[in-house]
């Protein structure tokens, strides 16, 4: 659905995006991750079309956006910084999108009033940021969407709200095969929601993975024997990370897990336990290998 | 996927005039205000003169009041910033750009709702000034055709004001630097013209000063709204032209904008330069005339102040565009900019070109002005001439001649390279020579020319015939011409005389005549304020009075000698008394004089008054007998005038 090839922007000696190429299926929700001012605006600037590439491409549907009003009606965009006119309610904002985009939900918007538990006679600039960002979800779902660019999105928001608005989203995801794309510095954010990731830093992006592969692909073993541990099972494996407290071995490893399972017990272990990976930590045994000092970029 | 692309949103346009309709209402309502509700309140008062003047020229352009131009100045431009800050704030700039519209109707959108918040104020008011009209006694004074031209020429100018504004804005990311961007570029090229002006008049020696307005400036609208002179057919094309010339190039403009630069002062590399070099050079040109002024044109102090100005100039634009203080590796630019200065002074100060000491050969020269006032050479056409009978007085004379005899030019050259080789160390009178040539080729120059240094110059020009002719027209004028002659002396409650024999009047004219050859530049320089007058009608009805100088004696002689001289003129035995005053700070101290000898002698003196400003003159009040309301007064009496013992002995009691 977003297709970014070889993407370059420099804003004057500084080079922002650096051949940066990404891809995004239909239907599905990509994570965008790196630190602050790795560039993730700036791409998503570029999705949006609101800045103008210096080379490459970026196409949405297999469109061009920039300048493409005929893309950029399908695409909704909820900045990190909001903007709304100053005298606005929220109904008056409402208003003012349902003449711009010709999708405009107006039942969506009424039976959101649910969920968003604000007077929408408000103006908008008098809300709180938090509200602000509420109002800002609500009438981008009501713009029916295809492709949703979320620009730290939560911030903000408290965890239940967030929940709900998350919720929201999938399900448009789910039954209108809506795309998302959402950007973050911090990955416990995403882990829930994102089917795909990419991490950008300084201006490229450093890897893109379907999450979903990673997971059932990789797995944290503690293992206990009785007596001295068995060196010999370990050369079958493909070890990531390798840890031994006492007669305790912790590890990291790839591969199936049902295989990876009657495998070991075939060792006879005292304890065998499969722990919960985070996804920070497959980034960093991911990626470990790769020269990056991933923890300093996924904070 | 269709999506119906238009060069106006609805949408989007209606935002606009949501967001912006109080600026729209402020301007009607002051309008209101100013034109018809004021008209509604004197509509009572329509008896006054006065008043019915002031509502019909409150519709007219020529007249209209400052209020409602200094509202042309503002409105629009405010608008204009206000629309288009969406362009200037990075999450506004984010959140408009990113909506389903290509900015070409995001452009015409907003320029649309600006024109239309601009003009529904005007065309508003002018329907209501159109009810008043038909409906109320205010109909009388003006007509729907004053209405219609009052919209149109508000109408222009606010678009005008707010097409550049939109103009502007698309090479700035700043609001603030675009409301004040707006206003320079208005007054940018008059500016720059002047100073630069200014600033070659210090450094180059006969350059000339006052001549520092171009006409072709008057046309920057800014100014043109100012002066409120109505406009031509051909005025109003000129700035309809502009104003799509400015809504054309902005257009373009914002087609190659980039987005991020919302926040900066300069939203176009290419731009930056422009505004680096042209504050700098700006800020050069202010800096080197206050130096040049304060230190009275010494070179190396203005060849300091452009140094220094310029420096100052060149780091505060680049702070300004870097929005930080840390811009020093971009000494390269201002290295190059000093060099290059450098060699620009230095050629100026060795008069490369040859400006300083050009002087046109005397067989080139067509005719050349001498005077001070260059408005009167160049408006030579419209005034019939510097010679003609605009400015020809014989009495308040005006130095501004055309000279045409060659003699003349040729004395002229003469002063022309005196003023060159020996600049006015005395100070004096700054005065131009301005060189019409044959090839049609204008030479235009300005001296201070001092009377005292330079008199030996100046001599041969103003007792030449070619002078008195013009001054003095009776020179070449036929006797028969003259109706009658009128002999006046302001200075005594006397009657004037009247000559009206035709044969007295040949006489009269032709010792004139005489005396007027005979008369010395010393004399001619003199303004007359107490001298006998000589006024001449002639049968086309036209009215020239001249001086009679003190040394025009053949003509005091036939005066006398037809005893017409006592019955105008005033005679030492008419003065009662005169009171000499000083004033000196506080107080003043005065004495009377009655000794015949002594007023005889003030009354010769009176002609030789010097008006340069002393700070022991002497007030000399004449009093007349049995006219005790009668007096006269002559001030500058100093101690520079040579007198007699007896009158010396009355200063002297005033001394102490």
């Amino acid at each position: 659905m977003i297709e970014v090839i070889n993407l370059n922007k420099s804003f004057g000696k500084f080079k922002a995006l650096d051949d940066l190429s990404i891809h995004v299926n239909k239907a599905s929700v990509y994570g965008l991750l790196g630190p602050n001012g790795a560039g993730k605006t700036t791409l998503i600037k570029h999705l949006v079309g609101i800045y103008k590439q210096d080379t490459g491409t970026v196409t949405v549907g297999g469109e061009p956006v920039y300048e493409n009003p005929a893309v950029k009606s399908s695409i909704v965009y909820i900045p990190d910084d909001l903007y709304f006119f100053s005298q606005y309610s929220i109904e008056e904002t409402a208003k003012f999108y349902a003449n711009l985009y010709p999708a405009w939900n107006k039942e969506r918007y009424e039976a959101l009033k649910q969920v968003f538990p604000i007077d929408p006679k408000r103006r908008i600039t008098k809300l709180s940021k938090g509200m602000q960002k509420q109002v800002s979800f609500w009438l981008g779902i009501c713009l029916m969407p295809e492709v949703m660019i979320l620009d730290e999105p939560v911030d903000g928001l408290d965890p239940v709200m967030r929940k709900k608005v998350w919720n929201l989203m999938l399900q448009d995801v789910a039954e209108r095969q809506t795309t998302i794309l959402v950007s973050s510095h911090n990955l416990r954010e995403l882990e829930d929601v994102c089917d795909h990731v990419g991490i950008l830093h300084n201006g490229k992006i450093v890897v893109e993975r379907e999450l979903d592969n990673m997971k059932s692909d990789i797995h944290k073993l503690q293992l206990a024997f009785t007596g001295k541990i068995p060196e010999d099972f370990l050369e079958e494996l493909d070890i990531l990370h390798r840890s031994q407290s006492g007669s305790v071995l912790l590890l990291i490893v790839k591969g199936n897990k049902e295989k990876l399972l009657s495998m070991l017990q075939k060792i006879n272990p005292v304890i065998l336990d499969v722990l919960p990976l985070t996804l920070e930590e497959i980034f960093i045994y991911e990626l470990g290998g790769m020269g990056y000092d991933i923890q300093n970029v996924l904070i | 996927m269709t999506f119906k692309t238009s060069l106006f949103n609805k949408g989007l346009i209606l935002s606009d005039i949501k967001r912006f309709s109080w600026v729209s209402g402020l301007y009607a309502g002051l309008l209101f205000f100013i034109l018809p509700f004021k008209h509604m309140m004197r509509k009572n008062a329509l008896d006054s003169e006065w008043i019915r003047h002031q509502i019909q020229n409150s519709l007219s352009f020529t007249s209209s009041n400052l209020t409602q131009v200094l509202l042309i100045l503002v409105i629009p431009i405010t608008l204009a910033v206000l629309i288009f800050r969406y362009l200037q704030k990075t999450n506004a700039a984010a959140m408009i750009h990113s909506l389903p519209y290509s900015r070409k109707t995001l452009y015409c959108s907003h320029s649309a709702a600006g024109l239309l918040l601009l003009c529904l104020p005007i065309i508003f008011i002018g329907f209501v000034l159109m009810i008043l009209q038909a409906t109320t006694v205010l109909g009388e004074y003006y007509s729907f055709l004053d209405i219609l031209s009052w919209m149109n020429y508000t109408l222009l100018f606010n678009i005008l004001f707010f097409s550049t504004t939109v103009f502007v804005g698309m090479f700035t990311g700043n609001s603030v630097a675009h409301e004040v961007f707006t206003y320079i570029l208005h007054i940018l090229p008059a500016g720059i013209y002047v100073l630069f002006r200014f600033n070659l008049s210090h450094l180059l020696y006969g350059y000339s000063r006052n001549e520092l307005w171009e006409p072709a400036l008057e046309n920057l609208p800014i100014f043109r709204l100012l002066r409120r002179e109505a406009l031509a057919v051909r005025e109003y094309v000129g700035y309809i032209a502009i104003i799509i010339l400015f809504f054309t190039i902005a257009y373009y403009v914002y087609k190659i904008r980039n987005i991020e630069t919302a926040g900066d002062i300069i939203a176009f590399t290419g731009v930056r330069p422009v505004f680096k070099y042209g504050v700098t050079l700006c800020s050069m040109l202010l800096g080197g005339l206050y130096f040049a002024t304060i230190s009275g044109g010494t070179f190396s102090i203005i060849a300091f102040g452009y140094l220094f100005s310029s420096f100052l100039g060149y780091w505060i634009a680049e702070i300004i565009m870097e929005k930080s203080f840390k811009v020093w590796t971009a000494y390269k630019g201002y290295v190059t900019y000093t060099i290059l200065l450098l060699i620009l002074l230095i050629g100026i100060h060795t008069d490369v070109t040859g400006y300083v000491g050009r002087i046109p050969k005397a067989e080139d020269v067509e005719n050349v002005f001498f005077g001070s006032n260059i408005y009167r050479w160049e408006h030579f056409e419209e005034m019939q001439g510097a010679n003609g009978p605009y400015y020809r007085d014989g009495i308040y004379y005006s130095d501004d001649y055309i000279f045409i005899d060659p003699e003349s030019i040729k004395n002229i050259i003469t002063l022309h390279q005196t003023l060159i080789d020996e600049p006015s160390t005395q100070g004096g009178t700054y005065r131009y020579i301005a060189y019409t040539l044959k090839n049609g080729k204008q030479l235009i120059r300005q001296y201070v020319v001092s009377d005292q240094q330079h008199t030996s110059s100046l001599k041969p020009i103003y007792e030449s015939i070619d002078y008195k002719r013009i001054r003095f027209p009776i020179i070449e004028q036929s006797p028969e011409e003259i109706k009658w002659l009128e002999i006046t002396d302001d200075r005594s409650p006397k009657k004037s005389f009247m000559l009206t024999d035709a044969e007295e009047i040949e006489e009269f004219v032709e010792l004139f005549r005489m005396d007027i050859h005979r008369s010395t530049y010393e004399e001619l320089m003199i303004a007359s304020k107490h001298i006998p007058i000589v006024t001449i009608m002639t049968n086309d009805d036209t009215r020239m009075s001249y001086p009679i100088y003190k040394s025009y004696t053949s003509v005091y002689q036939w005066l006398k000698d037809k005893g017409i001289y006592e019955d105008v003129m005033l005679l030492p035995e008419d003065i009662d008394f005169v009171r000499l005053e000083s004033f000196r700070e506080s107080s003043s101290k005065s004495v009377e004089i009655r000794d015949l000898e002594v007023i005889e002698e003030l009354i010769k003196l009176d002609t030789v008054m010097d008006y340069s400003y002393r700070e022991e003159s002497i007030f000399v009040n004449f009093f007349i007998k049995d006219f005790p309301t009668y007096s006269f007064y002559l001030n500058g009496l100093h101690q520079d005038v040579p007198i007699s013992d007896e009158l010396q002995s009355y200063l002297n009691q005033l001394k102490n």
